[in-house]
């Protein structure tokens, strides 16, 4: 679709400076996760409890994101809040991936009939608005940040189950199934050494990408109030709690905003940046 | 075969003229260098073969005649690239998208893809030539039946001939003065290919069209073009009028290619001649990049790349030292005899009773496809069979019922012991799981039990050292293995536990010319070692006469005729054989196809070839033929025989 | 089987999963109203009522009958359109939402229209190669990954706070909204002859809708972006080039019309996702819908109402994603060849992950 490109001197090994995107990727985001896990350590003050004046402007030595409508500081407060975001983001991942790819990987490489009852089910719930149902599910269970998880596990695994099957259902239709099939490797085997390596990059990706889907989807919930309840630091009730102070001290609302979208932004590009990764290995 | 077409003045009917053409392309992260050097002219109505192998580059030159080299791989290019006049190098989008337009035109390979699949044959006929006329009388240019219907359906309604003889009017319509064909028959059977051809040299002379047909088989070559270009890794090694190359090839590689093709003629005595350095994978730079395969090869090939120095009128090649070794040629190994079946043993491996397969949709239990309808086999120790047939003949339905892949319908299956067949299958790459590796790939294959560690390991060596495997190739992942080696893993696997039956799906329709020989070389001294039987499945004839005793020719899910090979090479009972042998191209049988559209879809009410066959009668359409015997072997199903045989 | 009856057919199909869905969504949100932690009872009557209140208030909910004999009750209600009594407004909630949905199907309705419009055009923008596309593809990333809530302030800051351009809350700044016949302020005050109205319902609609919009449109677009990849990558793309057609109508005629499907379905999900984002949103901007009925609801504890909006909007994505899943096979001719022919052959949502609330 182009017009050959302008002709150019002979030689041309090129040099450009390249660095593996990939592995800049996962370091990334083991960074992210060492900061999760050390926030406690790494937080300069205490999250819940106030610690000086009020609404202290951001970007001083003292207190680097300001301090809240109590005193509190917001760095702090937004360390912890990460830690739970992304922590709780990896829980529901972890769970998908665990539930969702073994139902994946049974009706992957089952039967018809098997597949498509299990893909009945997965549809099933897929049917919901999975989003609005975590809605009444924590309405229904009350507030807490483990009620969240609940709720965003149920309706977030069928995605997992989906992604593994229809890889799993790509690779079983591949000739080195049917090769293997003619050599008597079957059943538990099969699956595990002729499928399940060839679904695990897929489900590296999603996973990847759907870090920074959950990071936002929990602060949505936690925004309306469907999270962990009132002094714990979470960032989506940050944010939903200082809107009133929006206009003054844009800071106490606007910083925990951030780092979610931060958080997220990390793990889409990571996603991308392993997707063509993978893609280039085939 | 060659036509040899207006010579009059050389230069001024050149419609292209390549010279110093250097194509970079990305791939992964690095520019490779895809064309050096390539230098190219075609002539007014002129038929320019560029042959090659996968990844000599003869699509990317195709491509960059077109100025069609995606822009996803970064091109660049650097060299003249003249059409028409236009220097394609420095032509602006509009000129170029005009050029396109009116003067030249493309062919793809994959007739299934290369038409939009959501659009009516009409709009896409209308965005070549406006007026409707135009599009229909193309067509008709193209022998389609019925062009007014034709122009009403989408693509996915029509046959793969039909949709390239749509491709091929798309690219007539404006009457360019160049057609790219890019392997245009590769995806088609031979005697819908054999009708293909016959069109476009029809079409050629009817409108002094030139083409730059790109293909990797040489036989298609010699059949429509008027000249060669032979192609290795982007550089062009030899070049020149057909017949010439064809007959006496002056470049050593050229040489190898045309010995290692398989000709009806083949001695079926003689092992077929390979070339031990193909297996020689070395990365050249700067030297000749058939140096390290070349048994010329001077210290200076690998270095420096030869210049091109003329060895007949308007034939030309690059090398250092053309001169053969040999009188006989060069690959001369010592050819080694092979047993052809001396006397039969009388040990029946397997036998298959009236197996028939259908194939039921799910939704209307009333459509149910007949896929195979009756067909038997007696399969004895040792003897190779093959079944020949074009796609949809169920031939692959029967090798894998016999594999027990799949269940047959109906019809009894009985072998003589109970170790299931094993199968070579169509593409070996893709029949290795690719993250296994060769070790773990060949342990699995072990039928037996009870074996120790040692053992196995044991097995493991020496099922590679029989098929020529090194055992630093043990430790590698599939993935990571060469063409051949993938090849020789696939054959192991299937023999490290030696089967008394072994399948082979077409196993050599997916490998370059060089490695067909020694594949086949392979298999059949592993059937003679182990004494294993082979039903060999193959498109071929040619392959097929080479390597077995019997053929059984099948069409629309049954079998038409039976034979010992020879016999049903050289005298076929049922007129879809003979029209098959001469569908075979490059075998010098003057194409003898009609251009004419034949319905290819398979009437399961009468003979499934009536509807093609020159000689049909009334009663083929409506009843299916009864089996003739001449004897128990050699038999067909043709309503002309049964009047008794001559 | 011919082609009239085959869609007749489909179509049935499908309106009976549908509904089959929604009737699971009851029998779900029947069950969350039975484990949920706030007591029906407690909530009507307070805390100090007495024993027998408490059980007259049971009988009168009926809670006194076997759970079987409730789920039917409860299912009998919805179909008389009685979803319940809210705890906090201690009014029907049915009737609760009749007075906020108009609201929220003016603001979903606009956004949807701008996410499509929206998706459309990133995706088509950074799949053709045209000049900025790298920044279309950070723009892609970085509008992925931002919660709506951050848009939304965003917004208010610039254009209310800084500009001053733009209304922060509410719906409508005249004190006489229209009773109109539709509902839709924009709509009502054309019909009613106001333009005024129209234009200062816009004013409020525009940050909220953008809110809303951006990461469905972004979602839509990614989607897009790659199907338009691939196909530009197919064959007859490269016929269509060597007709020497424009690269426009290469990419337009050629390759887009093979490649909404996926964008097609990625709607029909995003519609799913941004019935949780405008409760959000409306949260926000005191937007008077459902959605910020629902915030409203939930530090009370108020389920029935909760349970009424989801059902409302469960009801909404179904019919929303089947009549997707019904434009893809009249779209397609080669889906409608292919589901003619094996009808199982089915349009998985897979590696289509949602994308925010």
């Amino acid at each position: 679709m182009s017009t050959l490109a302008p002709a150019r001197t002979r030689v041309r090994p090129s040099f450009s400076i390249s660095v593996d995107r990939h592995k800049v990727a996962i370091s990334v985001l083991i960074a992210v996760t060492l900061i999760a896990l050390l926030a406690p350590v790494l937080a300069p003050d205490n999250p819940l409890v106030p610690v000086d004046q009020p609404f202290l402007q951001p970007f001083t030595l003292a207190h680097l994101l300001g301090t809240d409508s109590v005193g509190r500081d917001v760095l702090s407060r937004v360390l912890l809040g990460v830690r739970s975001s992304w922590l709780s983001a990896i829980a529901v991942i972890l769970f998908g991936v665990v539930i969702g790819g073994t139902v994946g990987m049974i009706a992957g490489v089952s039967s018809d009939r098997i597949d498509s009852l299990l893909m009945r089910i997965t549809d099933g719930f897929l049917a919901f608005p999975g989003p609005v149902l975590a809605i009444a599910v924590v309405a229904s269970l009350g507030a807490s940040l483990f009620h969240t998880l609940i709720a965003v596990a149920i309706v977030w695994w069928p995605l997992y189950a989906r992604i593994v099957r229809g890889e799993a259902r790509a690779i079983m239709s591949r000739p080195h199934i049917e090769a293997a099939r003619t050599f008597n490797v079957g059943g538990f085997r099969l699956a595990m050494r002729h499928v399940l390596p060839g679904v695990v990059p897929a489900i590296i990706v999603t996973a990847s990408l759907d870090v920074g889907n959950l990071v936002i989807t929990l602060s949505g919930l936690s925004f309306l109030g469907l999270g962990a309840p009132a002094p714990a630091p979470e960032l989506g009730a940050m944010a939903a709690r200082n809107l009133q102070y929006l206009l003054q001290q844009w800071w106490v609302c606007v910083m925990p905003a951030l780092a979610i979208a931060i958080m997220a932004i990390i793990s889409n590009f990571a996603g991308d940046a392993l997707r063509d990764f993978g893609s280039r290995g085939q | 075969m060659n036509y040899a077409y207006v010579e009059e003045d050389k230069t001024e009917d050149e419609i292209v003229k390549v010279t110093g053409l250097n194509v970079w392309l990305r791939r992964g992260r690095q520019d490779s260098h895809i064309l050096k050097d390539v230098d190219l002219a075609i002539k007014k109505g002129e038929i320019v073969a560029l042959v090659g192998e996968s990844g000599s580059g003869k699509s990317v030159l195709g491509m960059t005649l077109l100025g069609l080299l995606p822009r996803s791989s970064t091109p660049k290019v650097d060299g003249k690239v003249s059409i028409l006049g236009s220097e394609m190098t420095s032509i602006s989008r509009k000129e170029l998208r005009n050029l396109r337009r009116h003067s030249i035109s493309g062919i793809f390979q994959d007739p299934m893809s290369s038409l939009n699949p959501s659009m009516k044959i009409a709009t896409q006929m209308k965005e070549v030539t406006s007026d409707l006329e135009r599009a229909v009388e193309a067509l008709v240019q193209v022998a389609i039946k019925d062009p007014k219907s034709v122009l009403g359906r989408f693509p996915f309604q029509l046959s793969g001939g039909q949709r390239q003889r749509v491709m091929i009017a798309m690219a007539l319509a404006k009457e360019p003065a160049l057609i790219v064909a890019d392997e245009p028959t590769t995806a088609l059977d031979v005697t819908v290919q054999a009708q293909i051809l016959f069109l476009i040299k029809q079409l050629r002379r009817n409108f002094e069209t030139g083409f730059l047909f790109v293909t990797h088989d040489l036989g298609v070559a010699s059949e429509i073009a008027d000249s060669v270009v032979v192609l290795l890794a982007g550089r062009v090694l030899e070049k020149g009028p057909t017949a010439d190359i064809l007959s006496r090839p002056a470049h050593p590689y050229t040489r190898e290619l045309i010995s290692s093709r398989l000709t009806m003629d083949q001695d079926q005595g003689l092992r077929l001649r390979t070339n031990p350095r193909d297996q020689v994978q070395a990365v050249v730079v700067d030297g000749c990049p058939y140096a390290t395969r070349c048994e010329n090869a001077l210290e200076i090939c690998h270095s420096q790349f030869p210049t091109t120095t003329s060895v007949g009128d308007g034939w030309t090649i690059a090398c250092h030292n053309p001169t053969p070794r040999s009188v006989s040629g060069d690959l001369s190994l010592e050819v080694q005899r092979r047993k052809v079946e001396g006397e039969e043993s009388k040990i029946v491996v397997l036998e298959a009773v009236a197996i028939e397969k259908t194939f039921r949709s799910r939704e209307s239990r009333a459509e149910a496809t007949p896929v195979l309808v009756n067909v038997d086999l007696e399969l004895h120790q040792g003897e190779v069979v093959s079944l020949v047939g074009e796609s949809g003949s169920g031939k692959s339905t029967f090798l894998r019922i016999l594999a027990g892949l799949e269940e047959a319908t109906s019809g009894t299956l009985v072998r003589n012991d109970n170790v299931m067949p094993k199968m070579v299958f169509q593409d070996s790459g893709s029949s290795l799981t690719p993250w296994l590796t060769v070790r773990e790939l060949l342990r699995e294959a072990i039928s037996a039990k009870s074996l120790s560690k040692a053992e196995i390991e044991r097995e493991v060596e020496e099922v590679a050292a029989k098929v020529d495997l090194s055992t630093k190739v043990l430790a590698s992942r599939a993935a990571s293995l060469s063409g051949g080696q993938r090849q020789r893993v696939a054959i192991a696997r299937c023999v490290i536990s030696p089967p008394s039956i072994l399948l082979c799906d077409e196993p050599t329709s997916a490998l370059d010319a060089s490695l067909v020989a020694g594949t086949l070389n392979l298999l059949l001294s592993l059937s003679e070692r182990l004494q294993m039987a082979m039903v060999f499945v193959t498109h071929d004839l040619a392959v097929a006469r080479y390597v077995s005793s019997r053929i059984m020719v099948m069409l629309g899910g049954r079998i038409v005729e039976s034979g010992d090979s020879d016999e049903v090479c050289a005298k076929p009972l049922h007129p879809y054989t003979r029209m098959l042998l001469q569908s075979l191209p490059g075998e010098g049988n003057e194409l003898k196809a009609s251009i004419a559209e034949m319905d290819s879809e398979l009437t399961s009410v009468g003979c499934a070839f009536s509807s093609r066959c020159p000689e049909a009668m009334e009663i083929c359409r409506t009843t299916p033929p009864q089996v003739v015997h001449i004897s128990r072997q050699r038999y067909a199903a043709c309503h002309l025989l049964e009047g008794g045989l001559s | 089987m011919s082609t009239s009856i085959f869609f007749i057919k489909f179509v049935a199909k499908r309106i009976g999963a549908a509904i089959a869905i929604v009737i699971g969504l009851t029998a779900v949100l029947f069950f969350l109203q039975s484990i949920s932690h706030t007591n029906p009872v407690h909530a009507m009557l307070g805390a100090g009522a007495t024993p027998k209140a408490i059980a007259a208030e049971e009988v009168k909910l009926g809670l006194n009958h076997p759970v079987i004999v409730q789920y039917f009750n409860y299912l009998n209600g919805l179909l008389h359109g009685n979803l319940g009594m809210s705890y906090r407004t201690r009014r029907p909630v049915a009737s609760d939402l009749a007075t906020y949905l108009p609201a929220t199907l003016e603001l979903a309705f606009y956004s949807l229209i701008l996410a499509i419009v929206l998706g459309l055009l990133l995706g088509v923008l950074s799949a053709g190669e045209f000049k900025g596309t790298k920044v279309l593809r950070f723009v892609l990333v970085a509008g992925a990954s931002t919660p709506q809530f951050l848009l939304a302030i965003g917004g208010l800051l610039l254009f209310y706070g800084k500009l001053n351009l733009l209304p922060a809350t509410g719906r409508i700044g005249i004190n006489n909204p229209p009773n109109g016949p539709t509902g839709f302020y924009t709509i009502d005050g054309l019909l009613n002859g106001n333009i005024g109205v129209t234009i200062d319902a816009f004013k409020y609609l525009l940050l909220p809708s953008f809110s809303v919009a951006i990461s469905p449109a972004v979602s839509i677009g990614r989607v897009l972006r790659g199907s338009l990849i691939e196909a530009m990558g197919q064959d007859f793309i490269k016929t269509a080039n060597s007709k020497g057609l424009s690269r426009f109508r290469v990419l337009i005629v050629h390759a887009l019309r093979n490649s909404l499907g996926p964008a097609l379905s990625m709607t029909g999900l995003q519609a799913g996702l941004m019935f949780a984002g405008v409760v959000v949103i409306e949260d926000v901007f005191a937007w008077p819908g459902i959605g910020y009925y629902t915030a409203q609801s939930i530090p009370s504890g108020d389920f029935p109402a909760i349970a009424g909006v989801t059902l409302v909007l469960g009801i909404g994505y179904v019919i929303i994603n089947t009549l997707v899943d019904l434009a893809q096979i009249f779209a397609d001719p080669r889906l409608r060849h292919l589901e003619m022919r094996k009808s199982s052959a089915k349009k998985p949502l897979s590696n289509l992950t949602p994308n925010a609330i």
